[in-house]
């Protein structure tokens, strides 16, 4: 009657640390998901971005004064994303 | 136990989810960046073409080491761009030979990336060969393609194997046209225009080194680069291109950026635990440095004006070779305190 007893409070115990273990990892993995999803989103934005700049950034017009040295002065249309939505792994 | 090897593999899921998701994102932001530059470049009258490469050493955290430190892993792009007005264009002047922008950038304090070099190179220079008859002419515009007459015997040769940097197969290639009548004739056929008399034109000599000369003369000047040439086991080679490349590194095969890297990386990590009768206080501290040695080659023959500087021995031009050594340091440091009440 003892032994019984004692097997079905072990068992019991495990489920709990299974569950509370479960949780954690499910929290990880989703939490891995979502920051998978918002970076591919990035990719979008991003893209989405370039394509949008792509008339300005090829109608510079000729120059005869650019500096190979100096950075600035080679920088192209440059793709803003200040404007892309930030992570929120709870949302 | 099943527990402890579900949560590695769960862990090693994160990491590579992660880490994909963000070699994936600073690719296509270093390609999109690198084809911007290259146009800016291109809109210079001077260059018409712009040719742009971007190295960014990227800092990439790894969830599975115990501090989450990773490692710097290199995002390189690289873009040519040439603007329709200047397709045909000529380059006339030291200004508007065809030139390649070299940026590395890496990971500073904060995350944040910073530049950390800017190369600008000439991809061909300006040879120039006197003693050149109408005939032989022929033969330099199908070999070189951009050839002036200079007037009196003398052309100017815009030669992509004289740049600050060349590429050991196209200069080979190049020197194989020079000195092989038939491939000559194959290649011709190929590429020129119909009604062009291939067999003809390549049976021309141009100065030595030829296909009947594997002599240099600095005199009327020639490709150095074909000079003292032989064959051996059915194959041609080329002495002087061989040295100049025995310069840039064993097995080396174009200059510029070499693929080699060396890796420094340095790690100090330290958890101090405090436990008193109300509290137990964990304290972690990490540092990382990350040390990335690349080698950039070029070949230093160029005057100012765009010109090759002149030797009278072909071997010579391998003097011109220079190695210059770049490194790419990356720190950061890591800092976490937790108090758990008892």
């Amino acid at each position: 009657m003892m032994t019984t007893r004692t097997r079905q409070t072990e068992a019991g115990q495990s489920t709990l640390e299974l569950t509370a273990a479960l949780i954690v990892l499910m929290i990880l993995l989703v939490g891995a998901a979502k920051i998978f999803v918002w970076l591919n989103e990035r990719m979008a934005y991003r893209q989405s971005e370039y394509e949008r700049t792509r008339v300005q950034a090829g109608s510079v017009a000729f120059t005869s004064s650019i500096d190979l040295t100096n950075a600035e002065q080679t920088k192209g249309v440059e793709i803003d994303e200040s404007s892309n939505p930030p992570l929120n792994i709870f949302n | 136990m099943e527990l402890a090897v579900f949560g590695t593999i769960f862990l090693t899921l994160l990491t590579a989810m992660v880490a994909y998701g963000l070699k994936y994102n600073y690719n296509q932001r270093a390609q999109m960046l690198a084809f911007r530059r290259a146009m800016t470049i291109a809109s210079d009258k001077n260059y018409g073409s712009g040719s742009y490469m971007l190295i960014q050493d990227r800092h990439i955290p790894d969830p599975t080491d115990a501090f989450g430190i990773g490692s710097i892993s290199p995002f390189v792009a690289s873009a040519s761009v040439t603007r329709d007005p200047e397709m045909d264009a000529v380059p006339a002047d030291a200004a508007s030979l065809p030139t390649t922008v070299v940026d590395m950038e890496v990971t500073g304090v904060g995350g944040e990336i910073e530049p950390l070099a800017r190369i600008a190179v000439k991809n061909a220079g300006f040879r120039t060969e006197s003693g050149v008859s109408d005939d032989m002419r022929e033969k330099y515009d199908l070999i070189y393609s951009d050839v002036v007459d200079e007037g009196g015997g003398n052309v100017r040769i815009i030669d992509s194997c004289v740049g600050e940097i060349i590429d050991h197969s196209a200069c080979y290639q190049q020197a194989v046209k020079i000195v092989d009548t038939d491939l000559c004739t194959r290649d011709c056929q190929i590429t020129a225009t119909s009604g062009t008399d291939c067999n003809a034109i390549c049976a021309r000599r141009m100065n030595p080194p030829n296909q009947d000369s594997a002599a240099y003369n600095p005199a009327t000047g020639g490709a150095w680069y074909a000079a003292n040439w032989y064959v051996e086991n059915g194959r041609y080679v080329f002495p002087a291109l061989n040295e100049v490349f025995s310069r840039v590194g064993s097995n080396a095969s174009s200059m510029g950026m070499q693929a080699d890297t060396q890796t420094h990386a340095i790690r100090s990590t330290q958890i101090r635990k405090i436990e008193t009768t109300a509290r137990i206080v964990t304290e972690e501290n990490a540092a990382w440095e990350d040390n990335n040695l690349r080698q950039f080659v070029t070949f230093n023959n160029l005057q100012s004006n765009g010109y090759q500087v002149n030797h009278d021995d072909p071997m010579d031009y391998a003097d011109a070779v220079e190695v210059q050594d770049i490194n790419s340091r990356s720190t950061g440091e890591v800092h976490q305190t937790m108090t758990t009440p008892k």
